[in-house]
């Protein structure tokens, strides 16, 4: 064994236990990225099925982004985003939720003064719309948040994770039912 | 004096190796144990859901709602339609076995044809933060809540559960898993 | 020396073995934790994507139930052809069953995951109008009409110009639920103008409550003043404090006169001679009864365009000439007393193999006459568990409220002057309602819809008053449960005043809906009697009713063949996902037959009779009516669903084998070998049940059923608890390369290699397992 043995195996060592490491980091990367993710879809899911607990023709005051049109009073309702205690919101998530539910939703108010409308026109093709929301088989430019018997419903999860910005989406219809 | 030199710094490379990878060994076990206890609660979590979503909602037993909970739900589900009548099957039951630590399911229940499936043996006696004292300690709304507990809202059941994992070395691991589903079955059981 | 210098040329290159040696351990550890690492994320991957695709299922279960409720045939996609939404894809399989329910299989597909479930459905007749189990005899003048309520209100469609009314006016009056209330004896519909002026106090007894939303320019179904002296100041040019316009088909003619046709029997009234001028006078003649052509709506389809346009005159008075639909699972008879007429403004439906009789020239019907192809099944109530509380009766000065929730009640008795107030959102379940003479029941429904369950009987006594605060019918429901004891007492009787905007469902008991008690939605009952005079109005768009297809049952069902290969979906069907049909738009619309009536983005109105397929809907500004007719496949006429799937991780789940793999079961039944080896290779990934039945089978050698499990990775904790507790005809080396593929193992799993109840592991391969997941 000489040191010009021991200068050569030296690097290689090295460099296999960096590599080593860096698969261990990979891997747990990995895994941690499949934890978040399990944890998201049981956020998504739960998320869905409150909304299926309510009235279908109360989902749109319970679940859009005016507050002063919930059912129970100004406050509330649930709203359109949700907290995830297991993931962390983005820095740019100002109010510090990880969920938003999406609804074929657009403010015909102002910030002050919203007016949420159900629309049919809306161009949303992550939920399919434009598309027939009454089952008139028309497509029109009303407002149907009175009439509207079919939801596409995306939920969103945005988190920042161990391998970065992370994001899901579940995609589902929702109708009334009873 | 070369070979000593050398020697010794061979053997320092290799103590420092065998620490590195001790470390990451460790480290590596830990999260490994701990995600596949997650793994194993989200399974189990699944799988009481899609019984509870397919469950009759009349038949859903017990009716109790926060801050009150139960470690164990009967129900029946729909097996088919025959000549436009829903088939409900015999009474099922999930619930926790607390001196076990087991949720199981099963059927025919409390009698002679009783069956019944372990889905898993880990669950605590409380869930993750409860002490036994008629008090919420852990924030969630529930009282004395148990490892598994059902707490129904209409026509929704919440679901909550906590699995632990005691390592060789005696380290205890936790994880503590919840969602809500609503029952899909919202008519009456045929006569 | 030389030894020395042979020792040291032996030692030559050692550092560099240690090194590689610490790198084979290093690369070998690596690749260790990146299997364990890539075996989580796929299970973890893998159950995230089964319920990505979970939801997709429960997507394409809504789509198809709103196709069913829109009368096609709910068969959305196909598995040859399936649809897109999301990042996944999906197809709703439908086929009818022998009770003419309807059961929709949905498969979801992202990813790796794939859930498929199971909906019956019971789907309704949309268009029964004013229904009745059986025969529905017509004895007494009636008018039908319909309208849709989606297009504006019955007085717009029926051609009745909008009066403006100044609030302030001393004898209207505008209460605390922005409501104006008429005062009987001094203006109102089909009442005379006595030009008596009352007091507020004075005329208090003879109010009646008309809907107004809180402006002042309202249409009311003012239409007729028949004061002679009123008549006679009138001044077409004039601006009056309460009236601005006036009736349909003669604005600003109230020379016309006007008939009081519905209150025939007020004979003390000095206005009834306008019978002798023929309802609206000479210039307003009825067409003749039974002539089509005479009718502007002859075929009886639609309500006539709102707008003030010209609409058929009635003798009974204004109607919008179309949309009425009254029918039976019976036969419907017209037996009318000499000198009395019924006119039907649309269809008469009853039921098949049935009639309709008594078509006299004192008869008009519009519209078709045909019998229905299928008798309609009349569903029973869901009557929704709500905590009852002991009987109430309600004789206070103040109204009793009931705002916003759910409520029961053993019964309900109002008294007479008292109010019972019902604000919607809200839910209400009585054992009993009853209104004596005077009292008031007031459905507000501006904040949400009511539906009101009545599981006994429900008796409106005649001078009891009920007002809807809203005219959009599907706002209020009425649903009776019980059934009815004596076919001469009917379980609701209707005979307050009335001009109820709602649905009233009582498939079990008879409704008497009486001469004051106008319907504006539909009523759907075992047997309906109508009172003199009455006026139905059927909207075609609101009737909540029967609606909405009923829920018979849902469940979870195992994933059809197609879909049990691993791997994306978008590469198993070799598309890509930019060309794959969207959700909304994969309904299967060759198999339905639609007639259609509609407006067109021209504004000319048009129809259609065809297959839905054929027909480009972007034409369309707004459908008048719709009428349309599915073909599904039907089941085998042994019939019913498939039964019963076995629970989650049943301990047998073998044991009765579930139809759906029945293919994997015959295999291993029939085949042996080689050739049941290369079948079950063919089908993998096995299914947790097709794995245990490969386990339970004892056919295939230890290396065949290694391969086939290890092939169908990642598996359950089922099989490999199956493999540890009841042994197999597997080895302790395959079975530990089954268990290493599966790595890591869950804590139930790691409890059974330790304990090894089956002793099938040798040490040496458990200690390999356990160190593997350590």
């Amino acid at each position: 064994m000489t040191l010009l043995e021991v200068t050569v195996a030296f690097p290689i060592v090295l460099v296999s236990i960096g590599m080593f490491v860096q698969m261990l980091t990979g891997g747990t990367g990995m895994r941690d990225a499949s934890r978040e993710a399990g944890a998201a879809i049981t956020a998504a899911q739960t998320a869905i099925e409150e909304m299926r607990n309510e009235r279908f023709d109360q989902l749109l005051p319970l679940f859009n982004a005016d507050p002063l049109d919930d059912p129970g009073g100004p406050g509330t309702a649930p709203g359109h985003r949700f907290r995830v205690d297991e993931l962390v919101p983005l820095d740019a998530a100002a109010d510090g939720m990880v969920g938003e539910i999406i609804l074929p939703v657009r403010n015909a108010g102002s910030e002050v003064a919203p007016d949420w409308e159900i629309r049919e026109d809306l161009v949303l093709p992550e939920l399919g719309m434009p598309r027939d929301l009454n089952g008139d088989a028309v497509i029109d430019d009303l407002d149907h948040s009175d009439d509207v018997s079919l939801l596409p419903v995306v939920v969103v999860l945005r988190w920042q994770g161990r391998l970065g910005e992370q994001e899901m989406r579940v995609f589902t219809v929702m109708t009334e039912l009873y | 004096m070369e070979v000593m030199l050398a020697s010794a710094l061979m053997a320092v490379v290799t103590v420092k190796v065998h620490g590195v990878m001790t470390t990451a060994n460790c480290a590596n076990t830990e999260a490994t144990r701990r995600i596949v206890l997650e793994d194993k609660a989200r399974r189990v979590l699944q799988q009481i859901a899609v019984a509870i979503m397919g469950a009759n909602r009349e038949t859903l037993i017990p009716e109790i709602a926060s801050p009150a909970s139960m470690s164990d739900v009967r129900y029946q589900v729909n097996l088919g339609v025959e000549n436009g009548e829903v088939i409900w099957g015999d009474p099922e039951r999930i619930a926790l076995d607390e001196p076990n630590g087991a949720v199981f399911w099963s059927d025919n229940v409390g009698t002679a044809t009783e069956r019944r499936v372990t889905w898993t043996r880990i669950a605590t006696p409380f869930l993750e933060g409860e002490l036994p004292n008629g008090m919420d300690d852990n924030g969630n709304g529930l009282i004395d809540e148990k490892g598994l507990c059902f707490e129904v809202d209409r026509n929704a059941v919440r679901i909550r559960l906590t699995l632990e994992n005691v390592a060789d070395d005696g380290q205890v691991l936790t994880e503590t898993v919840e969602t809500t589903v609503t029952c899909r079955n919202l008519t009456t059981v045929a006569e | 020396m030389k030894g020395w210098s042979r020792s040291k040329d032996a030692k030559r290159g050692a550092a560099l073995v240690a090194s590689l040696v610490v790198v084979t351990i290093v690369a070998m550890l690596g690749a260790g934790y990146l299997q364990i690492s890539s075996s989580l994320m796929r299970r973890q991957t893998h159950a995230v994507d089964d319920q990505h695709a979970f939801y997709l299922a429960e997507a394409g279960l809504a789509e198809a139930f709103q196709a069913v409720r829109m009368g096609r045939s709910g068969q959305v996609g196909s598995e040859t052809d399936p649809a897109r939404h999301g990042n996944g894809i999906v197809w709703v399989d439908v086929l009818e069953l022998e009770d003419c329910s309807v059961r929709l299989d949905a498969t979801g597909m992202q990813g790796g995951g794939r859930a498929s479930l199971s909906l019956v459905v019971e789907p309704i007749d949309n268009d029964l109008g004013f229904f009745a189990d059986e025969d529905l005899v017509i004895d007494q003048v009636i008018l039908v009409d319909g309208w849709d309520s989606e297009e504006g209100s019955y007085s717009e469609q029926a051609g009745l110009e909008q009066i403006t009314i100044d609030p302030t006016y001393p004898y209207l009056h505008v209460d605390e639920l922005e409501r104006i209330v008429f005062y009987e004896g001094t203006f109102y519909r089909y009442s005379s103008f006595d030009g008596t002026v009352m007091s507020v106090e004075e005329s208090a007894s003879l109010s009646r409550l008309v809907n107004l939303p809180g402006a002042s320019t309202y249409g009311v179904e003012l239409d007729d003043f028949t004061d002679e002296s009123w008549e006679s100041d009138y001044d077409p040019g004039a601006e009056y404090d309460f009236v601005k316009a006036y009736f349909q088909g003669s604005p600003g003619a109230p020379e016309s006169g006007g008939g009081d046709s519905k209150r025939d029997d007020d004979d003390d009234d000095e206005e009834d001679d306008d019978d002798d001028k023929g309802g609206y006078g000479a210039d307003h003649a009825p067409p003749a009864p039974g002539a089509d052509g005479a009718a502007p709506e002859a075929d009886g389809g639609s309500p006539s365009d709102g707008g003030g346009s010209a609409s058929p005159q009635s003798d009974l008075g204004p109607t919008t000439g179309g949309g009425a639909l009254l029918g039976s699972n019976g036969s419907i008879h017209f037996n009318l007393p000499e000198g009395q007429s019924a006119e039907v403004w649309g269809d008469v439906r009853p039921g098949p193999g049935r009639s309709v009789t008594g078509m006299g020239t004192d008869v008009t019907v519009t519209g078709e006459t045909e019998p229905r192809a299928m008798e309609v099944e009349l569903p029973e109530v869901d009557v929704p568990v709500v905590l009852q509380q002991p009987p109430v009766r309600h004789d206070g000065l103040l109204p009793m409220l009931l705002a916003h929730g759910s409520y029961g009640y053993e019964s309900i008795e109002v008294a007479v002057d008292a109010e019972l107030v019902v604000r919607g959102p809200a839910t209400l379940v009585v054992g009993g309602l009853s209104l004596e003479p005077g009292a008031i029941l007031t459905l507000d429904t501006r904040g949400g819809e009511v539906v009101l369950y009545v599981t006994g009987t429900m008796d409106l006594q005649p001078g009891s008053n009920v007002e809807t605060t809203s005219d959009e019918p599907d706002k209020m429901t009425v649903q009776v449960s019980s059934a009815e004891t004596d076919p001469l007492v009917p379980g609701v009787n209707l005979e307050a005043t009335s001009q109820f905007h709602g649905t009233i469902y009582a498939p079990d008991t008879g409704v008497r809906i009486g001469s004051d008690f106008e319907i504006f939605g539909g009523v759907v009952a075992k047997r309906i009697e109508v009172g003199a005079g009455a006026q139905l109005h059927f909207d075609s768009a609101g009737f909540e009713g029967s609606a909405l297809p009923d829920i018979v049952g849902w469940r979870v069902i195992e994933v059809p063949p197609v879909a049990q290969q691993a791997g994306d979906p978008f590469r198993l069907f070799g598309v890509e996902p930019d060309t794959v049909q969207a959700l909304s738009v994969a309904h299967d619309l060759g198999a339905v037959e639609m007639e259609l009536e509609f407006v067109g983005t021209d504004g000319v109105e048009r129809s259609f009779a065809g297959r839905e397929d054929q027909f480009d809907w972007n034409q369309v500004e707004r459908v008048v009516r719709v009428d349309r007719t599915p073909d599904r496949p039907k089941a085998e006429p042994s019939g019913g669903e498939d039964p019963v799937e076995p629970p989650p991780d049943e301990p047998d789940p073998v044991d009765p084998i579930d139809p759906a793999r029945v293919d994997v079961a015959m295999d291993i039944a029939s085949l042996s070998g080689v050739a049941l080896k290369n079948a079950l290779q063919a089908k993998t990934p096995l299914t947790t049940g097709d794995s245990m039945l490969l386990i339970d089978s004892w056919k295939l050698g230890p290396k065949e059923v290694k391969n086939l499990l290890v092939a169908s990775t990642p598996l359950d904790d089922a099989p490999l608890e199956r493999l540890l507790e009841a042994g197999s005809k597997i080895n302790s080396k395959e079975l530990e390369d089954v268990l290493l593929a599966c790595t890591p193992l869950s804590p139930d799993v790691l409890a059974l290699v330790e304990s090894n109840p089956a002793g099938i592991l040798e040490d040496g391969e458990r200690d390999k397992v356990l160190q593997a997941n350590r």
